[in-house]
């Protein structure tokens, strides 16, 4: 842009390098940066910064005064969090220190606009036309049997079957409409980039890929929509995610229940209605749980798609007996649970139905079973197959270098974890993962003084190698022995504090009754 | 019968022999250069994270090839009982080797979608039976419901997370000045 600049100096001025003051107008005028440009040619997207509670992540949207630029927030967050808490009162402004002295909200939220961006595709000719024929390629194969091969979502059964907004037609029948479908992802990642003890800072981004647009292209970072990013440095918790689904759910509902109207197109100089949707979305597992407020995967309720129900039975592959959930069932558990006047409700709907009110549920179409697909990079790449690889074949340099395993007395499955996991549960540590397995066998190792047939043989020996085994397992880390108790279902009794030596209690007694259990049943 | 049975002591599977032949194969396959190439110290804790287009090119071509030269037919071994327990985990992976490269297919039939079921429940089958002591996992329970969305969506590339992630690393890799906060107005401004 400089160097532009300079040309036209160079051009302009005369052998004395004097200029006329109406060409050092046109150099002034010179945008200095790409931003500069995009703006004066009105390319830049449309943008609104919402203030964000920095407390319980509620987001507010600024007035603006008739003929004034300036955002105009509220000074306070009103929202309760819970039925039953009263407003949430945290200030969301701070003194800025720039020339119009302004407050600025303390936590921003930028959010691009959806509807801005779908307009910024129809302006291309060539992108106009792959919208609508997409459409219209389904909308003419409709009679013919689905085809055999398919090579893209556009020939699968979802679109063929999907309802549109009018009643008893199908979302590509289009008529003189624009029919848009989208994938949706949301995604956390760590924007300072992972650390040894793993990631420091958690931010999120929100973002959507139009289906219609042809295969190599859709996935262009210019063809794709980026609504906003989720500010850290913590993930927003529970049901805070929802406040900012909020603006992007608002854009898709109106664009879905009213269409909207652009003025001007490449194709339709009069104008034309736009409906959108979303199609599919596209999350790692936690991610998806979170967007669409479903129990957890480590939870009794681990399946979106099906009625499998308690972690015991994850090993379960009779699917022919699998039902799919219902969604309209879902639907209202979530609007119970968003109706419900205590907390005490909300947890009572959320541990027998495993759901929370998401903004999801808004959009009159969506169904989790069908539309929250589990996504296959995360799934099958990144979990079974590492899964397999690094933990069951153990096909580490540190693990092939191990010693090999002493003899065990029993064996047990325990939840293995995989050390570059993030996030770690319970919080560990890198190194306090890693000691888990070390843990497990400690636990395994057989006891001395025990006979073969399952009687303390010499009680003095038995003793020594049960204060043995606490006393390696004092020498461990609190928190790997806490998760190997709660693995193991052996929480230590009573009321109070448990402290280190209770854990190292349950666990001890949990090892002794397994080693002489064991030999009573052979 | 599980592997490892109690009183026993465990087999070892993942051995400093396999790890090397791992490496050779990694370091000497010939592979097109459209493939993104594998750390050749694979399984060292130097070679990072294990990305999830990386696990695709091992599951489907470097360790078939290792393991089946080392656990596969006319392999030597101390015992035929090692031999025969070292087959199983053999056959057992590939259960999921031939899955992954299914579910990976540009071009999904109705077929190819069955097939990956068949194989899947085969693969959790013998998961329990042969790895007595290690729990199964939610991925593997949801892994079966990928057929469900075969159908509903066609092949995977249309409905996976690689470019999306492609679009966060692009965010990542934005220069910053480490102040929290401001990258949201850098972002805002340009368009990413």
């Amino acid at each position: 842009m400089g160097l532009i600049n300079i040309i036209l100096y160079l051009a302009f001025a005369d052998p004395a390098g004097v200029i006329a003051p109406k060409q050092e107008d046109v150099i002034a005028q010179m945008p200095q940066s790409i931003q500069e440009a995009l703006s004066k040619f009105n390319l830049d997207s449309r943008t609104t910064t919402y203030a964000v509670c920095p407390a319980c992540h509620c987001t507010y949207k600024p007035r603006f005064q008739k003929g004034s630029l300036t955002p105009i927030y509220d000074e306070i967050c009103r929202n309760r969090p819970t039925p039953e808490s009263g407003p949430c009162m945290q200030p969301l402004l701070r003194k800025s220190n720039d020339r119009t002295g302004s407050p600025k909200p303390i936590k921003p939220f930028v959010y691009h606009h959806f509807h801005d961006f779908v307009g910024n595709l129809l302006s291309r000719p060539d992108l106009e036309e792959s919208i609508d024929k997409a459409c219209d390629d389904l909308k003419s194969n409709l009679g013919k049997p689905a085809p055999e091969f398919v090579n893209d979502v556009w020939q699968a059964e979802f679109l063929r079957t999907f309802d549109g907004p009018m009643p008893g037609t199908l979302f590509v029948d289009r008529q003189e409409e624009g029919r848009l479908g989208f994938t949706f992802n949301v995604d956390f990642f760590a924007i300072e980039g992972m650390r040894i003890r793993g990631a420091k800072t958690s931010c999120g981004l929100i973002s959507m890929a139009c289906l219609n647009l042809p295969y190599d292209i859709r996935h262009k970072p210019e063809n794709m929509y980026v609504a906003g990013l989720i500010p850290g440095p913590k993930e927003p918790g529970l049901t805070a995610l929802n406040h900012y689904l909020k603006p992007v759910i608002d854009d898709l509902v109106t664009s879905w229940k009213h269409g909207i109207h652009y003025s001007r197109t490449a194709l339709h100089p009069s104008g034309r209605t736009i409906r959108c949707a979303i199609i599919a979305a596209v999350m790692d597992l936690p991610a998806a749980r979170k967007a669409s407020q479903l129990a957890p995967v480590t939870s009794h309720f681990y399946c979106s798609v099906c009625h499998c129900y308690h972690l015991d039975t994850l090993g379960r592959t009779d699917h022919e007996n699998w039902g799919f959930r219902d969604s309209e069932e879902m639907r209202k558990h979530a609007e119970l649970w968003k109706e419900a006047s205590t907390l005490e409700e909300q947890d009572k709907i959320f541990t027998t139905h495993g759901t929370r009110w998401s903004e999801m549920w808004r959009l009159p179409y969506w169904n989790p079973t069908r539309q929250l697909v589990v996504d296959a990079m995360h799934c099958i790449l990144e979990g079974v197959a590492h899964n397999h690889f690094r933990v069951v074949l153990g096909l580490t340099n540190a693990s092939a270098a191990s010693k090999p395993e002493a003899v065990r007395a029993f064996s047990h499955r325990f939840t293995h974890i995989d050390p570059e996991d993030f996030p770690l549960p319970d919080n560990m540590s890198v190194k306090e993962a890693k000691s888990l397995s070390g843990i497990h066998r400690i636990l395994m190792a057989p006891l001395a003084g025990v006979g073969d047939d399952g009687h303390v043989q010499d009680e003095g020996e038995f003793n020594a190698s049960v204060a043995d085994l606490s006393k390696q397992l004092l020498n461990r880390n609190t928190k790997p022995l806490q998760f190997v108790v709660r693995d193991v279902n052996c929480t230590p009794p009573g009321p109070g504090r448990i402290y280190k030596k209770d854990w190292v209690e349950a666990l001890v007694s949990w090892v002794c009754s397994h080693q002489l259990q064991r030999i009573t049943f052979s | 019968m599980p592997l490892q049975a109690a009183g026993d002591a465990p087999l070892k599977i993942g051995t400093p022999e396999v790890m090397a032949r791992i490496r050779q194969v990694i370091a000497e396959t010939q592979v097109p250069s459209w493939l993104n190439s594998i750390p050749r110290n694979f399984g060292d804790a130097g070679a990072g994270v294990v990305k999830a287009d990386e696990w695709r090119n091992l599951s489907t071509i470097f360790l078939p090839i290792a393991l089946i030269s080392m656990w596969g037919e006319g392999t030597q071994h101390p015992s035929p009982e090692t031999a025969a327990v070292f087959r199983r985990i053999l056959d057992h992976t590939m259960l999921l080797v031939s899955a992954v490269s299914l579910a990976c297919m540009r071009i999904m039939t109705a077929r190819r979608s069955a097939a990956y079921l068949q194989y899947m429940t085969q693969y959790i089958h013998d998961f329990i039976l042969i790895h007595a002591d290690i729990k199964p996992r939610p991925n593997m329970h949801m892994a079966m419901h990928i057929p469900h969305f075969l159908r509903l969506f066609g092949p995977v590339r249309s409905w996976w997370c690689f470019p999306f992630e492609r679009l966060i690393g692009q965010i990542q890799r934005l220069l910053s000045n480490h102040k929290f906060g401001m990258i949201f107005h850098i972002i805002c401004n340009v368009r990413v």
